[in-house]
């Protein structure tokens, strides 16, 4: 089987332009369902909407059920599930343990992928996943490359991120966001969102993008800010396609529309270089990527700094 | 009524040692969060035998802790841990991950499982899950409210242990950010996270431990011990992780104090409990998630009653 290209949805038009550009699968959140705030997810008729725009330009819409809105939704999940199944959409990605094995005794047919939130981050964790029916596990994205095959050694179809955040701590396993700020608040269809919370629907005030004074026993030792990245790979992609890594995504349902579409043709060109088994001079794909990382980091520190002002947080330092 | 148990967390021999062990029933053995924690029981299986041994002769439970978040290098390592915990015949094994409970499942059956707060149970069927691999015990993901708590457990009719008092993790990584400042310090693994870090900005407090960032305010839930009791939850636990083993035995003395009074909830001494509470808290209380509000928040019973109050 041969790596594929999973680009994000974050509207109508992000998925036009992301097949356009070459990938094979785009994600997209079911309102109410996914990591991000309601503008970045879409309502039923705008899925099948992209459903149709798949269909015409031969790609595969991937669904992502990534929050946990609240501990008693199941009935609501499947019910969702089951009219995307009739829409002809099969693919999920879901982050709750509990959903996952829900729905595939539910739908056998559905292939399920455990979210990078799932916070798996060892073998054994990657065997729980396939007892339950998962196909496929999205790696953490603190991984080495010893880790990347004792996962892959399980059989699981691996997905890997390509472009996205490093997080400070382990995406799934951190609620210092909400510690700080959380309200429980309602989208346009009245689905709950923790906002604060990214675990719960809701965003990420970014808290260890600030400043923090660091200090021993109240004696200053540093000015920090934590280790959160945002990453793009190339130097990792030959290795990850000789491997036999099944799907590369690329993350960032709230980037421009522009910006997107040269990130997913930037990585078209890049992994198809890599099956055609060419020779790859990186410091070449570096510079064609420096306009598009200089941009991206444009748009995640203006969105940052407006995430700490709409926390409210700002106030009490 | 059922007997309540209220256990604490102690990282080493030493410190259990050094705890005044009388108010609790139970331990959580090791320093989840490090395996190279200075004599981590998780990892000094000598440590984790004297300190079993100890508990036993002390005639209170031994639970052990499994790490936070391991990789798959570790596993062998745990693996050889729940052998010695099968052959001691220890109480229970706090499960941090999903791989961890399939091994502890698969090979020591006979080992009651606690599924652990890093195992991330958010939802009803994630506890079904969890249940049919042999966990007895829930401790719910700490963002969960007590509405949802009390939805998992009625439904599942899972013993719940509920989280009362000490600080919480925010989050895990995989790296120690305290070998960062070795050179600043002067200090170096094993001996680093021995020391007190903090991380301040504005009016925010956080403590960092290297692995994991844990809240600066203490969870605190003395005051509602009384409704927590009335919903009929009997196991409760103290994080005293990072506590000075004094504080750590004086705090478990006001809890079992709190719950011997717990079941009167008029005549319930909330005043004198928390002034002596306070004397072990230098950044403040919170409630975590319990109602549904930012975790640092911290509403006390006056306040819970006039939002009642005000909500019929």
């Amino acid at each position: 089987m041969t790596t594929v290209l999973m680009a994000p949805g974050g509207s109508i038009d992000m998925v036009r332009c992301c097949f356009e550009a070459g990938a094979e699968f785009v994600y997209i959140g079911p309102r109410g369902w996914s990591r991000r705030r309601s503008e970045y997810e879409m309502g039923d008729d705008e899925i099948k909407e992209c459903a149709e725009i798949a269909r015409q330009l031969g790609g595969q819409i991937r669904l992502v059920f990534n929050s946990n809105p609240e501990a008693g939704h199941s009935d609501a999940i499947l019910r969702k599930v089951g009219t995307y199944m009739n829409w002809g959409i099969n693919q999920f990605t879901v982050n709750d343990f509990g959903y996952m094995r829900q729905i595939k005794e539910a739908f056998p047919e559905a292939f399920l992928c455990a979210s990078v939130g799932a916070h798996i981050i060892n073998a054994e964790d990657a065997r729980f996943l396939q007892d339950i029916g998962v196909e496929q596990v999205v790696s953490d994205c603190k991984w080495d490359w010893d880790e990347l095959q004792a996962l892959k050694d399980t059989g699981i179809s691996m997905e890997v991120l390509i472009h996205a955040s490093t997080c400070y701590t382990f995406i799934g396993s951190c609620w210092w966001s909400s510690y700080m700020e959380m309200d429980k608040t309602f989208d346009i269809e009245n689905n709950v969102k923790f906002l604060g919370s990214p675990n719960r629907g809701g965003l990420c005030w970014r808290p260890c993008l600030e400043p923090w004074n660091f200090d021993l026993g109240g004696r200053p030792i540093a000015r920090t800010r934590m280790d959160n990245k945002a990453f793009f790979f190339i130097e990792e992609i030959p290795r990850l396609v000789d491997m036999g890594i099944d799907m590369l995504k690329i993350q960032g349902r709230e980037y421009s529309l522009d910006l997107m579409g040269e990130i997913v043709s930037f990585y078209r060109d890049l992994l198809d270089a890599c099956l055609n088994k060419e020779e790859i001079d990186f410091a070449w794909w570096r510079e064609r990527l420096a306009d598009i990382e200089r941009r991206r980091d444009l748009q995640r520190a203006r969105a940052t700094a407006k995430l700490y002002l709409e926390s409210g947080l700002h106030a009490t330092v | 009524m059922a007997a309540f148990e209220l256990t604490a967390e102690i990282p080493t021999l030493d410190q259990l040692k050094a705890t005044d062990l009388t108010p609790f029933d139970g331990v959580y053995l090791g320093q989840p969060y490090c395996r190279l924690y200075r004599d981590n029981p998780i990892a000094n299986f000598d440590q984790l035998k004297a300190a079993v041994a100890y508990l036993k002769e002390k005639g209170k439970k031994a639970y052990v802790s499994t790490d936070a978040g391991p990789r798959s290098e570790t596993l062998p390592q745990v693996q050889a841990m729940l052998e010695i915990c099968a052959e001691l015949e220890v109480d229970g094994i706090d499960v941090q991950s999903l791989g961890v409970l399939r091994l502890a499942h698969r090979d020591f059956p006979q080992l009651p499982l606690i599924a652990g707060g890093f195992i991330n149970l958010y939802t009803l069927e994630g506890a079904r899950t969890l249940a049919q691999y042999g966990v007895k015990v829930l401790r719910p993901s700490y963002e969960l409210n007590l509405d949802e708590i009390n939805l998992i457990r009625d439904e599942t009719g899972l013993e719940v242990e509920l989280l009362v008092h000490g600080k919480f993790p925010l989050g895990i990584t995989d790296r120690c950010f305290l070998l960062d400042y070795q050179e600043q310090t002067g200090l170096s693994c094993p001996d680093i996270c021995l020391e007190e870090f903090w991380m301040t900005r504005g009016s925010w407090t956080l403590r960092h431990i290297g692995t994991a960032l844990l809240s600066g305010k203490q969870m605190c839930m003395l005051e509602h011990l009384p409704h927590l009791v009335g919903l009929g939850y009997r196991r409760f636990r103290i994080g005293t992780l990072t506590t000075p083993a004094p504080h750590r035995g004086e705090m478990g003395r006001i809890y079992r104090e709190a719950l011997a009074q717990a079941a009167d909830a008029q005549h319930y001494p909330r005043e004198t409990l928390m002034k002596e509470l306070e004397k072990y808290s230098r950044h403040g209380f919170c409630n975590g998630y319990y109602f549904g509000q930012s975790g640092h928040l911290y509403i006390s019973h006056a306040e819970k009653a006039a939002q009642s109050a005000t909500t019929i």
